[in-house]
């Protein structure tokens, strides 16, 4: 039995167009192209942002280096031995014991002494709450009233 | 090209076309040879030449006193070194050498030479970032690539010498040794991190996709319960106390009864902590107070009358009936300076310090008693305070085949015994504290990187006598003193509870016959105890007993403790 259908045609092809095939080169090179020019743009970024990143690094650490060395020297300038004798110097001498005297104030809420202040690093303010602070400005830096 | 097209080819061309296949051969075999053969070697050369591999140094932790008082730092040093010749114009060399000796404060006209020598010179070392910082700025300005700078951090001690026994030092090679730096070296030491990227010509990073493999770890800031005025009184006592006996050693302590925190901590002979490196100084860092076990002497008689009071073998109006000498364990025990009393209450026993009756009242209580109370009190065990190379002394007792007979006699007076400074301190400070036992401690607060502080609580060890026991002992302590007007510990105003003692130095399985450590252990104010100040010098030429050398240096402290926190004398203290 054969085929009802017999297909001995070839469907025809239109011809190439060179200006369809010339405008498709085209649009892949630009199409490249932007790629090309994003990648190099965000790169370039990329790398900008990394330098910038490296240098204000680098100049953290300098920066913390350098407040290390001030705090040694503040330190060394500080150091307990080197306050008493500049006390010394200035004509300042341990006071003894008939040099002080207690003033006793009748009913008067006697508390024990308090302890020395315990050193502990103070946070960084930001920018803003330093700058107010300058000023007094920021809340809780007025002046303390002295307390009885 | 096929074999016909070869055949018909002229003979020059074959030969051309076999030495151009010949030539290919030998270029790719020579390929194969570099980018497979040797791959692995040519890969390192390169890394090496571009990769940079830069240590991150974990900044080791800051140590600084309750008050704020910076004892150790880490500082970065620098080394500047010219690696080969400065190839410059003449008149851009006089320039650099300009501005270099205008850096490193030299003439430069003898920085120009070292500009044009061949060989490596290192231009600075070891100098601190005020050098180092415009060293590296004139680097980058000129783009001098053969000027080589490296920094590493080295420990620094502001103090030089203060608080030399508390702190310990960080030699060059990072390593800890003596007092807190070793006792905390991991907490206090962080974890150093690294960069692997690649470098440009000048050795430094290039800054795009930086790949950090570890980044490093700062170690833990601590806070000491030390406080700098204190430390600098007993320091200031103690140098004047050597001076004045021409004690061969020395050590003051200062504890808070309540707390268990030492206040301040001195001991002679000591040592700039930035000169460790000098061979003289390596025996001075030895930490008496924790380090070095002694036998305390009749310090060690206030834990005996503690001890049998508690137990109830006494009361406080036992009376005594001493003989001046008593046969036991097969020797002869005499009081000091050979003093025979007859009858004798406790203050007395106290006051003249009396060894005969020490040891009636350790053999009342029995062995057994006497021993579970010395051990209570804390000797022969570690306190575990944060300071390193703690000794636990030694107290010997029945059964460990040590002990004899005649240890329950002379241990009641502090012989036969060994404690460290910190041991005694610590005991006498649970009789000041209502018999409560604190574990002393160091170290108030740990600042770890991006952490809260923690702030250490004092540790309650044991209740070692009942607190009445204790109020009954500070009394007869205090009452000892009083008795005695002329008793050279006496704090004119406050009250003050303690005990002198005179220890013989055990040497070779005997005791030295010239030399005695005399000590004082007190506190004040006796009825609300601040705090507990041992004094101990050893080998003292002046004297040799406590009460003379050790009594007066207690006192001196003592005064200006109590004017440093602003405490009043008892009478305006209690209002009246």
């Amino acid at each position: 039995m054969s085929d009802p259908i017999k297909r001995t045609e070839k469907l025809p092809t239109p011809p190439p167009s060179p200006f369809l095939s010339a405008r498709a080169l085209i649009f892949c090179a630009a199409v490249i192209a932007l790629f090309g020019i994003f990648y190099l743009g965000q790169s370039s970024q990329t790398t900008l942002t990394g330098q910038r990143t490296h240098d204000l690094q680098a100049q953290l650490d300098r920066i913390e280096r350098e407040n290390i060395q001030l705090q040694i020297e503040i330190a060394e300038l500080t150091a307990p031995a080197k306050l008493a004798e500049r006390a010394r110097l200035m004509g300042m001498r341990p006071a003894v014991e008939t040099q002080v005297h207690y003033i006793i104030v009748r009913n008067y809420p006697v508390e024990n002494p308090k302890p020395a202040p315990v050193w502990s690093p103070q946070p960084r303010a930001d920018f803003w709450t330093g700058t107010l602070e300058r000023f007094g400005l920021a809340p809780g830096s007025g002046a303390v009233e002295a307390s009885p | 090209m096929s074999a016909e097209t070869l055949t018909r080819a002229p003979a020059r061309m074959r030969l051309a076309m076999l030495m151009l296949a010949a030539v290919g051969l030998v270029l790719a075999a020579r390929l194969f040879y570099w980018q497979i053969v040797q791959w692995d070697r040519l890969d390192d050369l390169a890394r090496g030449q571009l990769e940079l591999k830069t240590k991150i140094y974990a900044r080791r932790g800051d140590i600084r006193t309750r008050d704020g008082y910076l004892l150790a730092a880490d500082r970065f040093l620098y080394t500047a070194r010219l690696t080969s010749k400065v190839n410059r114009k003449s008149d851009t060399l006089i320039q650099i050498a300009r501005e270099l000796g205008a850096i490193l404060n030299q003439p430069p006209e003898t920085i120009l030479p070292k500009l044009s020598s061949k060989e490596v010179i290192t231009l600075a070392r070891d100098v601190p970032i005020t050098i180092g910082g415009p060293l590296q700025d004139l680097k980058e300005k000129w783009y001098l690539t053969n000027l080589e700078i490296t920094s590493r951090p080295m420990r620094y001690y502001p103090g030089g010498s203060f608080a030399t026994h508390v702190v310990g030092y960080v030699n060059l090679e990072r390593q800890a040794a003596y007092g807190v730096e070793q006792a905390r070296d991991t907490l206090l030491r962080g974890r150093d991190g690294q960069i692997n990227a690649a470098g440009d010509a000048l050795r430094e990073v290039i800054p795009f996709d930086v790949p950090m493999s570890a980044v490093a770890t700062n170690g833990a800031d601590l806070v000491l319960t030390i406080d700098s005025g204190m430390q600098r009184v007993v320091e200031m006592e103690l140098a004047n106390a050597i001076r004045n006996t021409r004690a061969a050693s020395g050590s003051i302590l200062v504890l808070d009864p309540k707390t268990g925190a030492i206040l301040a901590l001195a001991a002679y002979p000591t040592a700039d902590l930035n000169a460790y490196f000098d061979p003289a100084n390596q025996s001075r860092y030895n930490n008496q107070v924790v380090s070095a076990q002694y036998e305390p002497g009749s310090v060690f008689k206030a834990i005996t009358l503690a001890s049998a009071l508690d137990a109830g073998t006494i009361t406080p109006h036992t009376v005594f009936d001493d003989p001046g000498q008593i046969e036991f364990g097969g020797a002869t025990i005499k009081n000091p300076e050979e003093r025979v009393m007859g009858r004798v209450g406790l203050v007395d026993v106290m006051r003249y310090s009396l060894n005969v009756i020490a040891l009636k009242m350790s053999v009342g209580l029995g062995a057994e008693k006497f021993y579970q109370y010395v051990r209570d009190f804390g000797f022969g065990n570690l306190t575990r305070v944060e300071l390193a190379a703690e000794v636990a002394g030694e107290v010997k007792s029945p059964g460990d085949g040590k002990w004899r007979d005649i240890d329950l006699g002379t241990n009641s007076f502090g012989q036969g015994i060994a404690a460290t400074p910190l041991q005694v301190a610590s005991a006498i400070a649970a009789i000041a504290n209502q018999g409560k036992l604190m574990k002393p401690y160091i170290i108030h607060q740990i600042h770890q990187p991006g952490a809260n502080p923690v702030t250490t609580a004092p540790q309650f060890v044991r209740q070692v006598i009942k607190p009445d026991t204790a109020r009954l002992v500070t009394q007869i302590l205090a009452d000892a003193i009083v008795a005695e007007s002329t008793h050279k510990a006496v704090v004119p105003g406050y009250r003050i509870a303690g005990k002198t003692g005179t220890a013989q130095i055990s040497s070779f399985g005997a005791y030295d016959q010239k030399w005695t450590i005399a000590s004082f252990v007190g506190y004040l104010p006796a009825d609300d105890p601040r705090f507990v100040i041992l004094v101990k010098l050893d080998k003292p030429q002046t004297s040799e007993w406590g009460s003379q050398v050790a009594s007066p240096v207690f006192a001196a402290v003592a005064k200006q403790l109590v004017a440093q926190i602003g405490l009043p004398p008892d009478e305006i203290r209690k209002g009246k």
